[in-house]
């Protein structure tokens, strides 16, 4: 069994696929059945073949044209690749006792939802009408985490950032200086288009990736929101490029928040909230239905959903601020998760932030 | 040196052979060597001579025995009657709990052949895989042993603790005498034959499935099953410009995971997406991957959870391809407990949660 030691640790956003192919061979300088490792490589860069990916996929009869090698001679050549691009299985076992010794991560303003978490990192959406307090859940989650000491890394496409509401919410948490140092930790950056958002989230993953030097990664992503940046770029280019687009980018998130098999790296796996919109499902039933907006690949991509909504959830979906209850309360519904049961939680929204209501 | 060949052997034509390379069989079929048989070790040397090959007799060697060893199996005496067939499966390998699937899958828990599961976000794919690794682990029978299985995850959704509430409630139905102690041990060396590869892209999920061979070979005890989850995660987005690439890949992945399924006795279980299709008028939600991909499972389930805001967790199953049963569909739930049969137990609107809060006893 040729699993290579470079397997233990969980792999970057980059992979062994995309290493040239010299890095295969150069462990071996001897001859591999009769062809030295040189010509080898001369010839499969003659077939234009550059990185270990290619030889991945390259299917053994055309090998075994190119070196007039027997068949079985070419998938033992090919398992070289094969084994070195493979992820090396761990038992559940040691995956349930690896969560249960990394600290817990304290995010969700409301406590069932916290419990219902279970504090592992996770990647999680949040979805509703306009106005029914995503933008509210994600600066609850933010004083939460800078107020606990860890950094939050704010990604905004809407514009609706406002540090005042965070420095009202820090305060409630931990009144005086200590709300103002807690505010510094706060970082934000505007987003303007799906291709910049891509291209931060994949130099935080790769910066997550080497671990050699300790990165400073944020204990808690929020993106706000992904639909503001994909409807944008649909203007330009055809749907089937945004979902490709989109299911790169949850891809690249899910590699964020991967638990890391190292001890000391384990604590810097950043938690991740994405905000999504929601919009008029004209071909539901009734005319007030309305469904989460992005689309079928990004709804597969995620692996936590939390609907707001205005009316208690029920067959029309989350509903909208004209139909709200006059007391102002609100339900978080946990429509998708990968332990949970669904779970509703009414709550509303105060001045400390979000409030669960019993 | 050189293998006398059995009276038997085949007459195969040079072209078809595994082992005799495209531009030797060319040539040798230019100098009147058709079939397997007619291949001499004379003419092989002046066919490699003739592309300047490198270790020449070493090389023809090698490729001489090869040759001979294709063409002395017997494919038609050494194939199995249809009778021994029948009764090798007349009894199916896995039990699953809930007894509604049971009778729609049938035959199709058995090894070799690929089942393919789909259905929209949140329906419970990934519940019902958990639930089948946690079948197969345990068996009815307890007189059988723990089974290992091997799941790979592409998207980030197995959660161990989850899998530990599913095997739990399935030791407590299946081994109902056990102790406490003797019970938390079975959980642990179940919880410890369940092998989770996590994979982030295409090539490393095609990777792990071709070295899966080598790995199912080294374990001590027999492994029951290979579940992907979810095999169009990565190539919703990766391979989107090359397509006949793209269906060569999946095409391999398939045959792969059902060759282990029939050399290993074991569940090849694929999980999949679903996209909207455009019609003329009309638009309408189809399995992922395409048409290629939809001729590769033998059997195909769909899953849809049924919008019942009273009884969270139930859902619908739908045989929507299957060999031997007509399209029909059965009820299930998922609990806490796993996913069972839509019985009259009242389950609670939303409970399940607070369930995962007292396991943490049992680890560390």
């Amino acid at each position: 069994m040729a699993y290579t030691a470079n397997a233990m640790v969980y792999k970057s956003a980059q992979g062994f696929g995309d290493l040239p192919l010299d890095r295969l061979f150069s462990d071996a300088p001897e001859p591999v059945l009769g062809v030295g490792a040189v010509s080898l490589l001369e010839l499969l860069r003659a077939k234009r073949l550059s990185t270990i990916k290619d030889l991945v996929h390259l299917p053994p009869w055309e090998l075994r044209d190119w070196l007039l090698i027997t068949e079985e001679e070419a998938i033992l050549l090919l398992r070289k690749a094969w084994s070195t691009c493979a992820v090396k299985p761990v038992s559940a076992w040691e995956l349930a006792t690896q969560s249960h010794a990394i600290p817990r991560s304290r995010l969700a303003p409301l406590p069932s939802l916290q419990a219902a978490l279970g504090g592992t990192p996770a990647l999680l959406e949040v979805a509703g009408a306009p106005g029914v307090g995503k933008t509210q859940f994600c600066l609850h989650a933010a004083a939460l985490t800078a107020a606990s000491g860890g950094e939050v890394f704010w990604l905004d496409a809407e514009r609706s950032f406002s540090a005042q509401r965070l420095l009202e919410m820090l305060e409630h948490l931990q009144p005086g200086e200590v709300a103002m140092q807690a505010l510094q930790r706060v970082r934000h950056k505007v987003c303007g288009s799906l291709q910049e958002l891509h291209s931060i989230v994949s130099e935080l993953s790769q910066s997550k990736a080497a671990a050699v030097e300790q990165p400073a990664l944020p204990a808690l992503v929020v993106i706000d929101s992904v639909a503001a940046v994909a409807r944008r770029e649909s203007e330009q280019s055809s749907i089937p490029r945004r979902q490709a687009a989109l299911s790169s980018l949850a891809s690249l998130l899910k590699v964020l928040v991967a638990p890391s098999i190292s001890a000391e790296a384990a604590s810097n796996v950043p938690s991740v909230v994405v905000t999504n919109q929601v919009m008029g499902d004209p071909s539901g039933g009734s005319a007030a239905s309305t469904r989460v907006s992005l689309g079928q690949v990004w709804h597969h991509a995620v692996n936590w959903r939390l609907v707001l909504s205005h009316v208690p959830p029920g067959p029309t979906g989350p509903g909208s601020k004209e139909q709200a209850d006059p007391f102002g309360r609100r339900y978080l519904l946990v429509e998708k998760s990968p332990c949970c049961a669904t779970l509703t939680i009414p709550f509303n929204i105060c001045e400390r932030g979000l409030k669960e209501l019993s | 040196m050189d293998a006398k060949l059995p009276a038997s052997a085949q007459a195969l034509d040079v072209r078809i052979l595994h082992s005799i390379p495209t531009p030797v069989a060319d040539a040798l079929i230019s100098r009147g060597c058709r079939q397997a048989p007619d291949v001499t070790p004379e003419a092989l040397k002046e066919v490699l001579a003739q592309h300047h090959v490198a270790g020449l007799e070493q090389r023809a060697n090698s490729m001489l025995s090869a040759c001979r060893q294709e063409a002395a199996k017997d494919a038609w005496r050494s194939a199995d009657s249809a009778l021994s067939l029948l009764r090798k499966t007349a009894r199916p390998k896995v039990t699953l709990p809930c007894t509604g699937l049971n009778q729609l899958l049938g035959n199709a828990l058995r090894g070799g052949a690929l089942l393919e599961v789909f259905g929209l976000p949140g329906s419970g794919k990934t519940q019902f895989c958990l639930q089948l690794c946690a079948a197969v682990q345990i068996p009815c029978d307890p007189n059988i042993s723990i089974v290992e299985a091997v799941f790979i995850d592409t998207e980030g959704s197995f959660v161990p603790q989850r899998y530990l509430q599913v095997c739990e409630a399935l030791l407590a139905e299946r081994r109902p005498h056990l102790d406490p102690p003797a019970a938390a041990a079975q959980l642990e060396a179940v919880m410890r034959s369940l092998h989770v590869c996590r994979a982030y892209d295409a090539t490393e999920l095609y990777s792990t499935i071709k070295q899966l061979g080598a790995f199912i070979k080294g374990r001590r005890r027999p492994v029951g099953a290979v579940v992907v989850d979810s095999i169009a995660f990565s190539f919703r987005h990766e391979l989107m410009d090359n397509t006949a690439q793209r269906a060569r890949v999946l095409a391999e992945i398939a045959g792969t995971l059902r060759q282990l399924g029939a050399d290993h006795d074991l569940l090849a279980v694929v999980t999949n997406h679903m996209t909207t299709r455009f019609g003329r008028e009309d638009t309408w939600l189809a399995p992922a991957l395409g048409e290629t991909w939809a001729h590769q499972a033998s059997t195909q389930l769909r899953l849809e959870k049924m919008a019942c805001w009273q009884q969270p967790g139930l859902g619908r199953a739908t045989l929507t391809k299957s060999v031997e049963k007509a399209a029909c569909s059965c009820a299930y739930r998922i609990s806490h407990k796993g996913l069972r049969d839509d019985g009259p137990e009242a389950m609670p609107v939303d409970g399940g949660c607070t369930g995962l809060a007292p396991l943490w006893g049992r680890i560390a």
